[in-house]
């Protein structure tokens, strides 16, 4: 399970709080919702082109990394104990390749929240 | 209020008599917007005699009808501002506390309203303005000069011995809280548990913890008041600064390292004249980690409220798309050389 508010969470409240208002219609102090909506609206479309095969990859990678088997979230939960009990500190084997799956996972995280937050190429 | 504007005026009015002890008027009310704890009002209130006599427009802050805070929300606060007020910092002058819920339908507080323009995107707009940065580093090392113990301020609790190893502790807890992992945010707190520095019981004061470019008031390009004590609590004062400074509170205006509106040196220059401190820079690089995983963890909290319906809103599960941008951030602040 992801953390954030999904694509269809999103576009269904943006719904809600528009309403059947059309964007043209809003008073002054609305502008700032059809802001907020056009944003949601905005990440759930690009949420929703996600490809499934790219975060199997992620968990594939993950699960080579720890080397032990699962779906993503267990293997997350399991991950988050190990960085906590400093399993995975800079005098491990893995700490290099565990900042490069964290960085490439916020990467594609960040492609769909906020691209124009991504560095520049 | 859950009142009509003329109860709410009528009820707050005999209130007034009663703590004035003279005749009192109190006219249009209205309604400030913001605030998902405690609601904010406009009102005017003339007083006949006395030592408050004359008119004030001032603003009421009360606990919202949803009662999601304690009731102590607005006592603690008046205190904290109180106590600001008192050691110098420029904030709204707080006037009066009552608690009594019957009078308004919570507690709440008066204070004198300040005038000018609050919004971090809209303030970092007017360009560069080191006169504000230097005068916010000065006030922030007048709040930094409240410290423990104080009678006035018991209900922060003890000050911690050592103010990183707290917060981490605090931030893992609150993950846990969340019930989805956060594994960058673990990274970042694992990074902070390394790095931590030495405890310096001496730089332990008051901090205001969230002082930040959208949380002051600037009319005609000068400081009016600093506002939004909620969270204030005794900390290494380098917590304070680091937040201000941090990236992920210029509003876009990266170049400027102090909050968006100038460069670190008038603002760490201000706080170093009025305070007598130094700044450690190494100190200050490890809080702006500190700040970065604060601030995600808070955005995946609000997002936690929309999503498990306590709150829905729009505003709040947008929060939630803030933290990857912050934990970028976090994974380049935090990479080491491996010797694995």
């Amino acid at each position: 399970m992801d953390d954030r508010p999904t694509a269809a969470d999103l576009l269904e409240t943006a719904s809600r709080l528009l309403g059947d208002k059309r964007l043209e219609d809003l008073p002054d102090d609305r502008r700032y919702d059809a802001l907020m909506i056009a944003n949601a609206r905005a990440i759930a479309g690009r949420m929703a082109q996600l490809d499934s095969a790219e975060v199997e990859k992620e968990r594939d990678r993950l699960a080579v990394l720890m080397d032990v088997g699962g779906e993503l979230e267990s293997l997350k939960r399991e991950l988050i104990k190990k960085i906590r009990s400093g399993a995975y500190d800079p005098a491990s084997r893995q700490y290099a390749e565990l900042w490069e799956w964290l960085y490439a996972v916020t990467l594609r995280r960040l492609g769909e929240s906020n691209p124009r937050a991504l560095p520049r190429r | 209020m859950g009142l009509k504007p003329e109860e709410a005026c009528e009820r707050l009015r005999k209130y007034l008599v009663e703590v004035a002890g003279c005749a009192v008027e109190v006219s249009g009310i209205q309604r400030l917007s913001g605030g998902a704890i405690q609601e904010n009002w406009t009102v005017q209130v003339n007083v006949a005699d006395g030592e408050w006599a004359g008119d004030h427009q001032l603003v009421l802050r009360k606990d919202a009808a949803s009662g999601v805070a304690a009731s102590h929300g607005r006592e603690r606060e008046f205190a904290l501002l109180k106590a600001a007020h008192r050691a110098g910092v420029k904030v709204p002058e707080p006037c009066f506390l009552c608690d009594d819920p019957d009078v308004l339908g919570a507690p709440f507080f008066l204070m004198h309203q300040v005038r000018g323009e609050a919004a971090g995107h809209r303030l970092i707009k007017q360009g560069e303005n080191t006169d504000l940065a230097r005068e916010l580093g000065r006030q922030l090392a007048r709040i930094h000069k409240i410290v423990a113990p104080r009678d006035d301020l018991g209900f922060l609790g003890p000050p911690p011995m050592d103010p990183a190893a707290a917060a981490i502790e605090r931030y893992r807890v609150d993950l846990d809280a969340l019930g989805s992992p956060m594994p960058v945010l673990e990274w970042g707190l694992a990074w902070l548990q390394r790095q931590a520095p030495e405890p310096d019981p001496g730089g332990i004061v008051l901090c205001h913890r969230d002082y930040r470019t959208g949380n002051y008031m600037v009319a005609d390009g000068k400081l009016t008041g600093i506002l939004d004590w909620e969270f204030a609590g005794w900390g290494d004062f380098h917590e304070d600064i680091a937040w201000f400074c941090a990236k992920c509170w210029r509003f876009g205006a990266s170049d400027f390292e102090a909050g968006g509106i100038a460069g670190r040196d008038p603002f760490y220059d201000g706080y170093c004249e009025e305070s007598g401190r130094t700044i450690d820079p190494g100190r200050i690089a490890y809080w702006e980690v500190m700040a970065h995983v604060r601030w995600a963890v808070i955005a995946a909290q609000q997002a936690v409220r929309h999503l498990s319906g306590a709150e829905p809103s729009l505003e709040l599960a947008l929060t939630g798309h803030v933290v990857p941008e912050l934990e970028l951030e976090i994974l380049n602040m935090t990479k080491e050389q491996s010797h694995g």
